[in-house]
């Protein structure tokens, strides 16, 4: 009786929680280091910019424990990119995004800000982007 | 299936760059926004929004001054948006202290610490333990600014700790009149009463002095245990534990305790928490919301085979979590003797009429303090707060369970949603003329005021 009741909980829960693996590539060990050391250390080029980089978004986005994607990681924004492009973007940065609070944490940025600040974040030092 | 101790729970989910001598860029942006062209803010939730003319991050005590005297009025401070009230919204002006942040000073023999008022909390543990020193108690999570949390009294657990405003012992504010002003309990000591629970209404606070203590080691211990026990062995954990508070899941019968102690075991951190609890019960209250027996039975017998979890970490670790499943929120602060029957009437109520709901309920203790609009003054309490997933309306589900709060003597939190008004605080707060009085000296042209602190201090 018992293990008939857990598996009918279990499906119950799995359907609720949504469990879905997303198929990526794999990606090596080497290249996921230099992914996050890379994150660690760049700012956009701009002063002005580059301070509210580092106010508002490196805490989030140079952090491999946060979830957020990281900067110039671009294998994880591109999907995001495809998907929503950067008008979508923008609006979750706007509205709050899962721990991303309203304003992207940046109280005093513009829209312009907010655009140049996710596409410092979704390109690579290679030029590479989406 | 096994459910995680923390998926259960309601978690859903830089040292800011001190004085960096850049001017506050937008300000200079003349002439007046139109509608179309300006930003909407909106907090946490997103229950709170306005399009304010300004959103401006000054770098000094001098640019908070300079807003003070040229912006668009209103003007709000705001921390990082986590209140669910309406204590930020205006057209006019949003002052953020962002880039007034870090620590400043500390002195090893007081064990204080001076910090800038836009601190996250977050931001501030490994600073400070570079320091020697240690927050005394944190609230459940560390995004907020300690600016915010002191002006509504933000609190933690345990019933040997008060609010973080308890441990402010001065600080700096920008007057309506420009004036940069330092209180303490020696120098203006009735602004010093007045302004450690402020709501953003008496000047733009911008460094704060903190009672700190030792940096500290926390063994973190979560555990199930059924509700009518936990009913009878509550105030016995209360005094065991360094800290302790619960969580009821509605509609289970089942409540998670969890207590701090101070510790010199070795590290144990946690492993990585995921977020899928609190989402669990929803879908089980969706799926099973008509059946509450069944839905009582998956949710008790999926707690019971969870075993009991420790972890052992820095304090500025332990005490926060993620909350990423968002939420509205009510809480108010009860007279500590009232709490638990109000807790229990509340269950009564929502599980007797069935009430769709699943964010568990949680319940805290807090030390009472002297600071004359904290919650906790005069009084040892106990918190209740009820939450409400944030595309839900929470009002009919608040409006139900806020009269049982408001009957055995609760005050609400300042920052969380209640229906309160003036003459309701002149009965529940003793010192609320005296807080007047100093919001009046203070600020006599209302340059600070928004539609909801005029309800809040009857000025509307
Ligand atoms: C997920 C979540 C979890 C929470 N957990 C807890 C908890 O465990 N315990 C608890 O007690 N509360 C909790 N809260 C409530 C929260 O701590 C308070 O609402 C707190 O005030 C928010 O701080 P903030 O920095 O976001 O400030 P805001 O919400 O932006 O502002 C709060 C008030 O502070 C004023 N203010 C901000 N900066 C200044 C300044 N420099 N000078 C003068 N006034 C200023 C504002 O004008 C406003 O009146 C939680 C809220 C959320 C969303």
């Amino acid at each position: 009786m018992k293990p008939a009741i857990l598996g009918a909980k279990a499906l119950l829960l799995a359907t609720a929680m949504g469990l879905a693996a997303c198929g990526e590539a794999p990606q090596s060990a080497e290249e996921r280091a230099a992914i996050i050391a890379a994150a660690e250390t760049r700012v956009p080029s701009d002063a002005v910019l580059a301070e509210k980089y580092e106010r508002a978004c490196q805490a989030c986005h140079a952090d491999p424990e946060n979830g957020a994607p990281l900067s110039g990681d671009v294998r994880a924004w591109t999907p995001r990119m495809e998907a929503r492009g950067t008008e979508g973007l923008l609006q979750s940065t706007l509205n709050g995004f899962e721990g991303m609070p309203p304003l992207g944490a940046c109280p005093d940025c513009g829209i312009d800000d907010f655009e140049n600040l996710i596409a410092f974040m979704a390109t690579n030092e290679n030029g590479e982007e989406k | 299936m096994s459910l995680s101790r923390r998926e259960m729970m309601m978690q859903g989910a830089a040292v800011a760059a001190l004085a960096t001598g850049k001017p506050f860029s937008a300000f200079a942006e003349t002439p007046a926004k139109t509608q179309e062209q300006r930003i909407k803010w909106q907090n946490w939730s997103g229950g709170q929004s306005c399009l304010p003319e300004a959103r401006l991050a000054p770098a000094t005590a001098a640019e908070v001054a300079e807003i003070i005297a040229t912006s668009t009025k209103p003007i709000r401070p705001v921390g990082t948006g986590h209140s669910f009230t309406a204590l930020v919204p205006t057209d006019g002006t949003i002052m953020s202290l962002d880039r007034l942040s870090g620590v400043l000073e500390t002195n090893d023999e007081t064990m204080e610490a001076t910090v800038g008022a836009g601190s996250k909390l977050g931001d501030l543990g490994a600073p400070l333990e570079e320091k020697g020193q240690a927050l005394i108690n944190m609230p459940d999570i560390n995004r907020q600014t300690l600016a915010g949390s002191i002006s509504t009294s933000t609190h933690g657990t345990g019933e040997n700790f008060g609010s973080l405003s308890s441990y402010v012992t001065g600080l700096e504010l920008v007057s309506a009149a420009g004036e940069t002003i330092w209180c303490d309990k020696d120098q203006q000591p009735d602004l010093f009463q007045a302004a450690r629970v402020s709501l953003g209404s008496l000047g733009i606070i911008t460094k704060i002095r903190l009672q700190n203590r030792t940096p500290h080691r926390i063994n973190k211990r979560t555990w199930v245990v059924p509700f009518d026990e936990m009913m009878e062995q509550a105030d016995t954990f209360a005094a065991e534990n360094r800290n302790f508070e619960f969580y009821y899941i509605p509609f289970s019968s089942m409540c998670m305790g969890i207590s701090h102690n101070e510790t010199d075991e070795p590290l144990a951190p946690s492993s990585a928490e995921d977020d899928d609890g609190v989402m669990t019960l929803k879908a089980l209250a969706d799926y099973l919301g008509w059946a509450p027996s069944l839905r009582e039975y998956f949710i008790r017998s999926a707690l019971e085979d969870l075993p009991e979890e420790t972890f052992v970490d820095t304090s500025w670790k332990v005490y926060p979590s993620d909350r990423n499943v968002r939420f509205n929120e009510m809480e108010y602060h009860l007279p500590r003797e009232n709490a638990l029957a109000a807790l229990k009437e509340i269950r009564t109520l929502v599980e007797g009429e069935n009430i769709d709901l699943f964010f568990p309920w949680e319940f805290r203790y807090v030390k009472s303090d002297d600071i004359w609009l904290s919650p906790f003054q005069g009084r040892e309490s106990c918190s209740i707060a009820i939450h409400r997933y944030y595309e839900e309306d929470y009002k009919p589900l608040f409006s139900a369970v806020e009269p049982i709060l408001q009957k055995h003597g609760g005050r609400p939190h300042w920052g969380k949603l209640h229906t309160l008004k003036a003459p309701d605080f002149a009965t529940l707060y003793p010192n609320w003329n005296d807080f007047l009085t100093v919001r009046q000296a203070m600020d006599p042209d209302g340059v600070f005021l928004n539609d909801h602190l005029r309800e809040v201090f009857g000025l509307a």
